[in-house]
């Protein structure tokens, strides 16, 4: 397994350790407008996860964007037991972090755009916040 | 015990509220603010003189208090709206667009359950010391900030205004983290409150001409989606009017996730381009220009050809001088059977619109301003009332995201002429 993982360093914003597979997309995200938080999919036309479905899934995306009631939204997935298990950005959005923090959902920062060479969608992916470490597993 | 070195540094009143000694509301407040602030790198807490935040249905209050993870029932809101009105805002705090037009409800397609509720949510708020204005641009009428001044507000184009226009700072807060810094007066000290973080992080520069509130708009989206998270410095532009501000505000959040501009010598931070950066190194330089602007303009207009259902004016809402030349473009015209013209205000600026003459004249052309509401949240939360929404016109770049986003629409993306004038023609 070792010499078929893959580690990158990780800062933790929100704390937790969790393991999910990986949803990933380099674009930026928002709850807002973005999701079904009933249905616990994508829903926008204009992102390419259309479809896919975020529930315990790790999401790796480059940032946060868009409107204020983005944390509001996750908070209504959540309740309809849609929580994405964890989140990793490579730039912090407040949005992001008061949505994660507020749901206690781990979120941590990883510098290396590189991850995108090296996980694809449903890749295991574990991220461990308190070590600050995300760990990929072919 | 590493996490616990990491944790903000509590006065004694803030001890004492998230010790629960002034009640549970105040307390899962200040929790949740403790755990965002913790998130963001904050070391203590700063007063607030202001708030923007989100008052607009009980069910939404509510789920920023109570347990998290589980659905809640009618009878959960129903107690939590009985204790919620023991509580007060401890500094002056306007709320954003919600639902529906207090007034014109039926003509926005909404139920009468949901007026009911609406206006039980506004009797809780206005109990509860919140301003219920339901406006996007509290900026410009109900809550205007000063310069230096530290508040806690949402709301895309209103936090990026206050902090780029009026030199306040708040940071891109969301709606429950206002709502939360509202009732406790205070705000983790982090990101835009501390002068190191204010500084710009990226250049624009603007190598074409901007001629009216679209093309603002247009370079507000093109800069969001080019800096995403971080602070853009203008260079080579014109002084906006305040309606250009606005909607390079708003069009930058939808975007991105910029939470501050720098315009040099519009800007009180900025007078010149040094002090906008002052000592940053630009990450990156990115030039607007025609080419770059016609981009916008075809990514904005989607399938704009065809027959429109509904020309959406006034996102962010309208102002006075925006609704006065909307009143100037339709006097003595009329707006056509098959399509409906919708200009959104605030409640205050209907009432300064209705006692000058223009909403008159707005409303006898056949076109509907309504306040208070918001197209896109209201119809985001209320699908089945959705009036045909196939193709809409609108002046403003971040309408025109947000309704090929959520509700698959095609769109027509001009200025205020053209829209008024497919209203008037029909919407072939």
């Amino acid at each position: 397994m070792a010499a078929a993982s893959k580690i990158f360093r990780a800062k933790k914003i929100v704390p937790g350790k969790v393991s999910g597979p990986a949803l990933v997309t380099r674009g930026c995200l928002s709850f807002q407008g973005f999701i079904d938080p009933k249905r616990g999919v994508f829903s926008a036309p204009v992102t390419e996860l259309q479809g896919a479905s975020f529930v315990g899934a790790v999401l790796i995306f480059t940032s946060g964007k868009g409107p204020s009631v983005g944390p509001s939204v996750l908070d209504l997935a959540c309740r309809f037991g849609n929580a994405p298990a964890a989140i990793i950005n490579l730039e912090i959005d407040p949005m992001i972090v008061a949505g994660c923090a507020l749901q206690n959902i781990p979120l941590v920062q990883v510098k290396d755009s590189g991850i995108f060479d090296q996980v694809k969608n449903g890749d295991i992916v574990t991220v461990d916040a308190d070590r600050g470490e995300v760990t990929i597993s072919k | 015990m590493a996490y616990k070195k990491e944790k903000m540094q509590l006065n004694g009143e803030q001890r004492k509220i998230l010790d629960g000694k002034e009640g549970k509301i105040l307390q899962e407040a200040m929790e949740s603010l403790i755990k965002y602030g913790t998130a963001m790198g904050a070391r203590e807490f700063i007063r607030i003189s202001s708030a923007h935040t989100l008052f607009t249905l009980r069910s939404k209050v509510a789920r920023c208090f109570l347990p998290r993870g589980v659905l809640l029932t009618k009878e959960d809101i129903d107690k939590f709206s009985k204790e919620i009105i023991g509580t007060q805002v401890r500094v002056k705090t306007t709320v954003n667009p919600g639902a529906i037009d207090r007034e014109k409800w039926q003509q926005m397609g909404a139920e009468e359950a949901t007026y009911n509720s609406v206006m039980q949510t506004v009797e809780i708020g206005k109990r509860c010391g919140f301003m219920m204005t339901y406006t996007c641009i509290p900026y410009l009428t109900d809550n205007i900030p000063l310069i230096g001044q530290h508040v806690a507000w949402s709301e895309s184009s209103a936090y990026l205004y206050i902090n780029s226009f009026l030199g306040a700072r708040s940071n891109r807060d969301s709606c429950e983290i206002s709502l939360y810094s509202s009732l406790l007066g205070i705000a983790p000290n982090f990101g835009l409150h501390l002068d190191e973080n204010r500084r710009g992080t990226d250049l624009i520069n603007v190598q074409c001409e901007l001629k009216g509130p679209i093309d603002w708009g247009a370079l507000g989206y093109f800069t969001g989606d080019r800096v995403g998270i971080g602070i853009p410095v203008f260079k080579n532009l014109r002084r906006p009017t305040t309606e250009e501000a606005v909607q390079l505000s708003a069009s930058m959040s939808s975007s991105g996730a910029v939470p501050m501009l720098h315009i040099v010598g519009v800007t009180p931070e900025a007078p010149t381009i040094e002090t906008a950066f002052r000592g940053n190194t630009p990450r990156q330089t990115y030039i607007f220009d025609e080419s770059a602007k016609g981009e916008v303009y075809q990514l904005l207009n989607y399938k704009p050809e065809g027959k429109v259902d509904i020309v959406f004016l006034g996102c962010p809402h309208a102002t006075l001088y925006e609704i006065k030349e909307i009143a100037r473009m339709l006097e003595g015209k009329h707006v056509a059977n098959d399509i409906r013209l919708w200009v959104m205000t605030s409640s205050s600026i209907r009432a300064s619109a209705e006692q000058l003459g223009y909403a008159e004249i707005i409303e006898d052309s056949g076109g509907e301003l309504f306040a208070d509401g918001c197209f896109l949240c209201y119809y985001v939360n209320a699908p089945n009332k959705k009036p045909k929404m196939d193709r809409i016109a609108t002046n403003s770049a971040k309408q025109a995201f947000g309704a090929r986003r959520s509700f698959n629409s095609n769109v027509f993306f001009g200025d205020t002429e053209r829209c008024i004038q497919i209203a008037i023609d029909g919407g072939a």
